[in-house]
């Protein structure tokens, strides 16, 4: 239940948030940041963040998790490829993407009800047989998704590979590198994923095992629906998105300036560049087959082997502790700060404590002067009336 | 017809009739206690149903003020007994006579000595605030606006927590203190104008350099009841010490008395000073908006983080008013009415939980969505209006305070959005401390799930909260007349006094 809405919500907010950076560079100018520099900002980061998430994914064991930055790294390639200009193409791959990554996730919902609610890889595997229909569904999902041929993905990914390619920028030639690498390792933790979900044998207990079975129809149509998107998006909207009915399909509702050719140049890319992603996809299912099928300790020694580096992925890039050391413990402490030096012993201490301890000491030492001796009273009278004529012949002493 | 009615004097002074009964119960204190809470309800609620007059005879087209009545009162000498309503204290009539009887309610089970006087303090205090934003003569909204402290002072004072004595003093040294200033700038305007009616003040025109100090002497006044940064460190206090009824009305209502003020009196009667001091007013607002949402953030007390969210939120409304600009005025008078029933609300919601567990540190919480699915529900709800949702009543306030402040200039429109940010970042994290995670002990495990009582207060603010979010229009509708009059007043009294040099 909760994965659909997920999908849903996932899907919908993708694409609010990236009609925002598909419409703005073009028309950004502040001083801050001149347009150039804004698109080549948004290419760095999106190549960044496909790598970025691929790595991170390529370690986790919550299959949602694993889906979910599979996501953040196809939304890297959508940022790159507006970057580069090639809007059309990002917008293209939102929308193949929104077919197979729903699949994925309605899918890794059909796995994780089979298993009575369980999401970590580590506990799945052997099912296959059982779950027989999620399990082509699931395989739709990541053909789709790695990109090969004749699946929606292949086409709209390689267009945004192509885009960055025919950019002829700097930026746009690191993002083609990054894509082609990240395009390796979605390859490799998607097999990953099929493998460790589905083969091998039972981790599970027995008891979970007995209970595994196909999910109602009411979970498979929609599986179904969504696979036949994840296969045909791309064929059917090729032309319409990025191909010759381009011009006519977007009219005016997206602007590329002239200087920026790469969509236009995308289509004449030489050879190897078309050939390089799928060559990469296909050798990343070689090597997740490698690793979890065939040699299956290998993983486990790598990670050992590598362990600085597996904990820099397997924990995201401590971003999350990063951001907890730059934004959310300075907030605390300056908002505590604020509050005790602040409020408590600035504001207060000096006003209303202040003061009403003020007016305490005060009235207490003119307190002390009421002794109750006459004479006391009667002497500082006698003081008061010598002032007093002292000051009246001063005053009006000449008179 | 019901428009013969002296139907302002009615609604002002109808709880002051429950209050007679109330003195008139005899019996044991079971019996007494019973009557007292029935006697309150009934009459609050009544107080309600007859306001409901003002909104369906309202006319939001017509310029100036409706429902008048004047009598003498001290003939001869230019004070009398006036009131009246336009577009900008009409709202808040409503919302104090709708947000008593909730706040009686709220007080049901939660109050359980004394209870007679306690319910007697309310009452009065209704009277008095109502009396206060009907008031067309400055004297009789001086006496209310004062009035309004001593029912406060002793609800804080006797029915309060821990420290209440502390924070009813702070209470009312603080208001006071302005007070006594906002005084004599009254007194100066009745001998420089013969006369303490409203109406005939706002058309005075007061030299510049008296408006200035006159100017600083009201916000000596209002500042403290917003309140403004630095004058703000009561209210965490009375928050905190207050019973949750209290902290209902002094967040709900007591607070919009100082933006009121400033619409009703800085506004339009000194528009050259409002003018002048408005960069003033902006620098405290923001280090009000940024430095209370930070302070929030810090708290361990949920009250206090709601308390120090209030003063973030009332930071808005300050900048709002002092654009001068329709959308930045038309905003802050939203977000009031908004925070006066979001914040009502949360203070509610700390309340549900308080009578169950007694305690108020966040700590102590987690895991209560678990066990208390719909109190769950409506506290998100109040805490996603708080940080201004769209579809909410608090993203109107906002969204239109930031557009009068993009106007006046965008560096205040860029520092008040921090707030936005920050407010978020505490709301969405007390919720989460307190209602998600673990259930932290067998304590919050036994928590009962909220009974019928508690929906019933629970219920029409958030059908109202959402309706003004929806159609903010049935709002903006009745109070947009009357701002473009105090908004002209500023300009015309502005031409007026340079043209006199």
């Amino acid at each position: 239940m909760e994965a659909v809405f997920l999908a849903l919500v996932l899907m919908l907010s993708i694409f609010l948030g990236f009609e925002l950076i598909s419409k703005v560079p073009a028309t950004l100018h502040t001083p801050l940041m001149s347009g150039a520099n804004a698109i080549s900002g948004i290419t760095i980061v999106g190549a960044l963040t496909a790598i970025f998430a691929a790595t991170v994914g390529m370690t986790q064991f919550d299959i949602k998790r694993v889906i979910a930055y599979s996501t953040c790294s196809q939304l890297g390639y959508m940022f790159f490829a507006a970057g580069v200009s090639a809007y059309p193409a990002a917008m293209f791959h939102l929308t193949t993407h929104a077919f197979f990554k729903a699949l994925l996730f309605l899918g890794a919902g059909s796995v994780i009800h089979a298993l009575s609610d369980e999401q970590d890889l580590r506990n799945m595997g052997g099912i296959w047989k059982k779950i027989p229909f999620t399990y082509a569904m699931m395989w739709i999902g990541s053909l789709a998704l790695a990109g090969f041929p004749f699946f929606a993905g292949f086409y709209s990914k390689d267009m945004i590979l192509e885009a960055a390619f025919a950019a002829h920028t700097p930026v746009g030639n690191l993002a083609f590198w990054l894509g082609c690498a990240a395009a390796f390792l979605t390859a490799f933790y998607s097999w990953r994923l099929l493998i460790m979900a589905f083969h091998g044998k039972p981790r599970a207990s027995a008891e979970v095992m007995s209970h595994v079975h196909e999910s109602p129809l009411v979970m498979t149509i929609p599986l179904f629906v969504l696979s036949v998107g994840a296969i045909f998006s791309g064929w059917l909207g090729y032309e319409l998105f990025v191909g010759h009915d381009m011009a006519r399909f977007w009219g005016d509702s997206i602007l590329i300036l002239p200087e920026h050719t790469a969509m236009e140049n995308a289509h004449h890319v030489p050879k190897w560049v078309k050939l390089l992603p799928i060559v990469l996809a296909a050798s990343g299912v070689l090597l997740a087959v490698l690793c979890y099928a065939v040699w299956t300790g290998i993983p486990a020694k790598t990670a050992r082997a590598l362990s600085p580096v597996h904990a820099f992925f397997f924990n995201k890039w401590y971003f999350d502790e990063l951001y907890d050391i730059i934004f959310v413990r300075p907030a605390v402490r300056i908002g505590a700060f604020l509050w005790q030096r602040g409020d408590r012993d600035t504001i207060d201490g000096f006003g209303p404590d202040g003061l009403s301890g003020l007016v305490v000491r005060v009235s207490a030492a003119a307190s002390r002067l009421q002794s109750g001796f006459v004479f006391h009273y009667a002497f500082a009278m006698l003081i008061g009336v010598v002032v007093l004529v002292t000051w009246y012949y001063l005053r009006f002493g000449g008179m | 017809m019901i428009s013969n009615w002296p139907i302002l004097t009615i609604i002002t002074f109808l709880p002051m009739i429950g209050v007679a009964f109330l003195l008139m119960i005899r019996g044991d204190e079971e019996v007494v206690a019973r009557n007292a809470r029935n006697v309150a309800l009934w009459v609050s609620g009544f107080t309600f149903v007859i306001s409901l007059a003002l909104v369906l005879n309202f006319d939001s087209q017509a310029i100036g003020y409706q429902f008048e009545e004047r009598a003498e009162w001290l003939p001869g000498s230019g004070i009398s007994y006036h009131l009246g309503v336009d577009g900008i204290s009409m709202p808040f009539i409503l919302l104090s006579t709708f947000l008593s009887p909730l706040a009686i309610l709220a007080s049901w089970k939660a109050i359980t000595h004394r209870v007679r006087e306690y319910m007697i303090a309310f009452l009065v205090l209704e009277t008095m605030m109502v009396g206060m934003f009907a008031s067309l003569d400055m004297l009789m909204f001086y006496l209310f606006f004062e009035g309004v402290l001593i029912p406060m002072f002793i609800i804080i004072g006797v029915w309060g927590g821990k420290r209440r004595v502390y924070a009813a003093f702070k209470f009312f040294l603080y208001t006071l203190l302005g007070s006594v200033l906002m005084l004599v700038c009254m007194l100066a305007m009745y001998i420089d104008a013969g006369t303490t009616d409203i109406p005939m003040l706002t058309a005075h025109g007061f030299a510049a350099t008296m408006q200035t100090w006159l100017f600083l002497g009201f916000l000596a006044s209002f500042a403290v009841k917003v309140p403004m940064w630095p004058v703000h460190t009561w209210l965490p206090d009375a928050h905190v010490e207050a019973p949750t009824a209290g902290s209902m009305i002094l967040a709900g209502v007591l607070l919009k008395m100082g933006g009121y003020g400033f619409i009703r009196f800085s506004l339009p009667m000194f528009p050259l000073a409002s003018e002048f001091f408005a960069p003033l007013i902006f620098a405290l607002s923001i280090v009000a908006v940024i430095y209370t949402s930070l302070v929030a953030l810090a708290q361990s007390d949920m009250k206090k983080l709601i308390a120090y969210s209030s003063v973030a939120h009332m930071g808005f409304v300050t900048i709002g008013i002092f654009t001068l600009t329709e959308q930045g005025v038309a905003g802050a008078m939203f977000q009031m009415i908004s925070h006066g029933l979001v914040s009502a609300a949360l203070f509610f919601c700390v309340g549900v939980v308080y009578d169950r567990l007694h305690t108020r540190e966040i700590s102590a919480y987690g895991g209560v969505a678990a066990v208390m699915p719909r109190y769950a529900v409506f506290f998100m709800f109040m805490m996603l209006a708080s940080v201004g949702l769209p579809g909410t009543s608090g993203f109107v306030g906002e969204m239109l305070v930031l557009v009068g402040a993009w106007k006046a200039s965008s560096w205040v429109a860029l520092f008040t959005a921090t707030g936005l940010v920050l407010g978020a970042t505490y709301m969405l994290w007390l919720y989460r401390r307190v209602m998600f995670g673990k259930i932290v002990s067998a304590e919050v495990e036994a928590m009962e799930p909220i009974g019928r009582r508690e929906v019933m207060i629970f219920v029409p603010l958030t059908v109202l909260v959402l309706w003004f979010g929806v159609y903010p229009a049935s709002l903006l509708d009745v109070m947009a007349g009357s701002i473009q009059v105090v908004l002209d007043s500023v300009a015309a009294g502005g031409a007026f006094v340079i043209a006199g040099r």
